[in-house]
This record gives structure tokens, sequence and C-alpha cells, in this order.
């Protein structure tokens, strides 16, 4: 990827220079205004920049679908068909109702099982479709409790961007950063792992000081909670039993799809495919329900992306990014990860990790080791995600159906709370990326 | 067969500034399932009806996904009904609704009470007043008149236990 770029500087003209960026940045900017939907403003963006592409003579259709990355498309698609095959299940029911009773309905005690389940789970699967899952619960099991649900939906959002950091297929910037740099779901896990694990035994007795004393219930709601029947919660238990067969498969792939040199795509889509067999019904359902905006906006961003990459955009930001930071890999990695956090706490950070992934694969030719900076963009991006409620999108998911449901998350409450467990993580993450790799 | 001879006289009307307490609280006396929205014209600006006003107290939660209620607590219809009873009419109303004219044929009140969860369609004279509606029931007996073409009922033979305008 950054061959090209540097390979076509110098027959650009300017004037497609300007248009490439005009193109570029104005999609960015309809993007962040949320005016228009941002699926249509990268369709319409990537066409527009193709078409000027080839009358300026920088990209073509063949360039752009070479800018796109299958992989993450195909790994997104795959695990989105697992996901709606098995969350119906009832599987997320049972665990939540499980781990209220084992906590005897101690409130405190609820919303630390709740925050484990919530990291895992957003570990493992994507953080929307985790606190769809969870929310719902939590509105159930404060409802006994006769309490507020609102610290325990503020926790949940935190929880599921810090568990998304850990794994590959936690949060998409990994799915986008491990895809393009050739990083392993093994690497994902003993790199960044290890520093969510610290993030979230950090921010437990954060989260127990600011909110242990206010969620308090009576005995006798507690005890409600005790009545609750977990096993009434499971719908279809063959497919259950199916679907915890094929996750099973598909974690045990990632876990080895470095050694047996298979893309994180191809183990996804293996196991859509197995369980759409075990299933054996019409696939029109399940495929139905596959995100298919945000599937085309990833498409419509890379193609956008690419064409910035071929007009040469990118490969000058890479050169005048490492002459500020003189040439230090410590500077560099510092100046991604805390930007990247405050850069995607305000901004989706989807977009952003697009643009500076074939940004950093160009420094590689100052830098010998580009993971330093790899897992600061990492980092900085799924941790940003927390700083505000629009920084990530469950969070929005939360808020939406929490306020159908009664309950109105403000955005400066939000932002009070998230700028500080924002600011707590990446801090913890600065002295591990240094000690660790610097 | 015309709407005009199949329609009911009888209906119940309520102002859009009522409460979805008062609504309930009026459907409940008249023994009826729906209302219709008037405005100080008479004329009809939206319906009324238990579907919607169930739907207006359930949770978004529980509506996305029904299977979660199983696990509800005692007491949480009671907590969203006290957080819904003073919202206003105009505010759960359907707004959507078709528009019946009692000059309009009968096919065309059937096609339109199949779609979707209203059972009750007003219909209006030339000059947009409310002059009747037009019930499930009154399809019915244009069902069985079209029929039983030699013993024919009369449409009119109100059936109305409630009435109140």
């Amino acid at each position: 990827m950054s061959e090209t770029g540097s390979e076509v500087i110098n027959h650009i003209s300017s004037p497609a220079v300007a248009a490439a960026l005009l193109i570029f940045l104005g999609s960015y900017a309809v993007i962040i205004s949320e005016k228009i939907h941002r699926t249509i403003v990268a369709i319409f963006g990537a066409a527009l920049m193709i078409i000027l592409g080839i009358f300026m003579g920088f990209y073509d259709q063949e360039k752009a679908i070479h800018a796109i990355d299958f992989n993450t498309i195909g790994l997104l698609i795959g695990m989105m068909i697992v996901v709606a095959l098995s969350k119906n299940t009832g599987l997320f029911q049972y665990i939540a109702i499980w781990s209220a009773k084992l906590a005897k309905g101690n409130p405190w005690k609820i919303m630390l099982l709740f925050s484990i389940i919530t990291a895992v789970f957003s570990a493992f699967l994507d953080n929307v479709t985790t606190v769809l899952l969870m929310v719902p619960m939590t509105l159930v099991i404060c409802d006994h409790l006769k309490i507020s649900p609102m610290p325990y939906l503020l926790v949940e959002i935190f929880m599921s961007n810090i568990g998304g950091t850990a794994t590959l297929i936690g949060d998409p910037p990994n799915i986008l950063i491990g895809s393009s740099a050739g990083l392993t779901f093994s690497d994902f896990l003993l790199n960044l792992g290890p520093i969510a694990i610290i993030i979230f035994l950090a921010t437990i007795p954060l989260i127990k000081l600011i909110y242990g004393k206010k969620i308090k219930a009576d005995e006798k709601n507690m005890a409600s909670i005790m009545q609750l029947d977990e096993k009434e919660s499971i719908q279809d238990p063959k497919l259950l039993k199916k679907s915890l067969f094929v996750l099973a498969i598909i974690i045990l792939g990632f876990f080895f799809h470095g050694a047996l040199g298979m893309e994180g795509a191809t183990i996804a889509i293996f196991g859509a495919g197995l369980l759409l067999l075990l299933d054996n019904k019409n696939p029109e359902k399940a495929l139905h329900e596959v995100e298919w905006t945000t599937i085309f906006f990833f498409v419509g961003l890379f193609t956008l992306v690419g064409g910035l990459e071929h007009v040469g955009v990118i490969s000058w930001a890479a050169t005048k990014m490492i002459e500020l930071t003189h040439g230090s890999l410590a500077i560099t990695s510092m100046v991604i990860l805390w930007g990247g956090a405050f850069f995607s706490a305000f901004v989706d950070n989807i977009p952003f990790v697009a643009t500076m992934i074939p940004l950093v694969h160009d420094m590689g030719t100052t830098f010998q080791n580009l993971n330093p900076i790899w897992w600061s963009l990492a980092l900085g991006a799924c941790l940003g995600g927390n700083g505000t409620l629009v920084g990530a999108s469950a969070n929005l998911v939360v808020a939406g159906l929490a306020e159908k449901s009664g309950y109105k998350i403000k955005f400066v409450e939000f932002m009070k709370m998230g700028m500080v467990i924002m600011i707590f993580s990446v801090a913890i993450s600065t002295v591990y990326v240094w000690l660790r790799y610097l | 067969m015309w709407v005009k001879d199949y329609m009911k006289d009888c209906f119940n009307t309520i102002s859009p500034e009522k409460t979805l307490s008062e609504a309930v609280k009026q459907m409940i006396e008249q023994k009826v399932n729906s209302l219709i929205v008037v405005d100080e014209d008479k004329k009809p600006i939206g319906l009324v009806t238990s579907h919607g006003m169930i739907k207006e107290v359930v949770p978004g939660y529980l509506k996305d996904d029904p299977t979660y209620a199983q696990f509800g607590a005692e007491g949480t219809l009671d907590k969203y009904a006290e957080m819904a009873k003073d919202k206003k009419v105009a505010d759960f109303m359907y707004k959507e609704f078709h528009l019946l004219n009692d000059k309009d044929p009968m096919i065309e009140a059937a096609s339109y009470l199949i779609e979707g969860e209203r059972r009750t369609l007003p219909v209006v004279d030339e000059t947009g007043k409310l002059v009747g509606v037009i019930t499930r029931t009154c399809v019915k007996k244009a069902l069985h008149n079209a029929i039983f073409k030699d013993s024919q009922i009369d449409p009119k033979e109100c059936d109305c236990l409630e009435h109140t305008q």
C-alpha cells in the first residue's frame, strides 16, 4: 500500500491533490456534522473520488477495488451472521440472570459481574451487539431492585469500550489495524489483552468510589432477584448448542489463524457458513440482519482513503508528521495515542483509523518497528470511544435504548464521567506502551 | 354498496388536548377500543386506539424484544403507566389513517381496514366534518348483504351500546 503513494506523487498535478483533498475533507466534515447519514456520504464521496480520479489521472475503479480491505469486510460480515443467528437463543439472558443471582441481588456485586460480562463479550463480539443484549437485562434487574439503571448503563458503556480493546475482533479499529498491519488475533491478545485487563481492574475501584454508595437496594427487592429462573430464558436449546459450538470453533480458529496462514475473514466466514449449515433454515433473515449500512460505510471509506493515498497526500502527511516529531518513535507513538483518543472521543473512530493506517505504513521508511505505533493507534482509537456520548456506536445505542425506555443520558453528564475514564485509561496505556515498547 | 349506508352514525370523540389517562378513562366508561380525535371544527385529525395506548406504555427495550418481559419485575407496568399517563393525545394518536368520504364505495373501506392495526376509520362529509365511522362490524354487515341477497339485514340497525359525542 505504501509504495504506490510515493511512486505517483511526482507526476500528480496540484489541482488533483486539491480535488482529492476537497472530496475527502468535505466527506469528513459532512460525516462529523451528522446532517447526512455517514454511509450515504461515504458511498457518494467514494464514487466522486473515482470519477475525479479518472479525469485527473490519479485514481480509477481498479485502484479503488484494490484499496478495499476485503479481509475486514469478510470478517465483519462473517461475525455479523454468527451473531444474528445466536443472539436470540437466550444465552445472554441466562448468563445475566445467573450472575445476578450469584450476586444474591447485591447491587454493587451485580454491577461488578455485569462489568465483567460486558467486557468479556465485547472482546469477542462487537460492542454494539453486547450492549444491545446487556441493556434490556440491566433495566429488568434494576426494576426488580427498584433502583436507577443510569450508573449501570454508563458503566456498561465504559466496559464495552475497554473490553473491545482487548482483541482483534473486539472493536472495528482493531479489525482494520490487524488486517492491514498483518497482526494476528494472538498478537492482539498478547499485546492489548494485558493492558485491557489492567485498565479494567484499575477502573473498578474508580467506579466503586463514584457509584458504590449511590446504589443501594432493599433486602426485599434483592430477594426478588432470587425468584428469577434463568432457565426460562433459553428459547431454542438446539440452536444454542450449535451456536456455542460454532463460537468455540471461531475463537479457536482465531487463536491459530496466524499459524494456519488464514486471514481472519476466512475463519469468520467459515463460522458463518457452518452455523447456517447446522441451522439449515432459509438464510434470508440472518443475512438481512447483517448491518449492511456499516459494511457499505467501510467500502466507501476505503475507496475515499485510497484516492487520497494515490494522489500522494498520505505519504506527504506521514513525512510531515515525522518531521514534527523529529523522527522519534516515542513522540510519534504518544501523539498518535493521545491525539487518537481525543479525536475518537468526538469523531467516529473508524474513518480516523482508516486514514491513519496508510499513514503509519508510510512511516515504515523511517521506523524499523511500527508495532508501538500500531498498538498506540488501537489503544487511542478504542479507549477514546469512552470520552463522549458520540465517541463510539455502542454509546449511542445504549443512549437510544435508554431514552426510549424512559431514561435520558445527557451529553454533558456522560462526558463528565467519560472523560475521566478516558484520560485515566489512556494515561495507564501511556505507561504500558512506554515500558513495554519504547 | 356505499359507505354512507353502512357507517355507524354514533361514534366517540376526544380532543387532542386531553391526556392518556383521560383517554383510558373515557374508553373504559364508553366500552370502546378506539376514539376519533377531532379539532374544534369537528374535523378528524387522529385516532386513539387501545393498541396505540399500550404501545405508549410498554418501554422501548421490551418493544424491541418482548422475551425480556418474562423476567419483568412486579410493578413495572405501574411504573411505565405512571410515566406515560400525562402524555397528550396529540402526541400519541395515530396521525396517519385513511379518511373515508360518505360517498366512497364499501370496497374502499374494506381495503383500508385490513391495513395495519386500525380497526376504525373516520367518515367525513363534503365539508370535512366527521359524520360517522366504519368499523370491521360494518364491513361484516356489508359482506353478509353481499352474499345473502335475499335476506338482507338493515345495516343501520344500531348496535351501539355506547353513545356520546
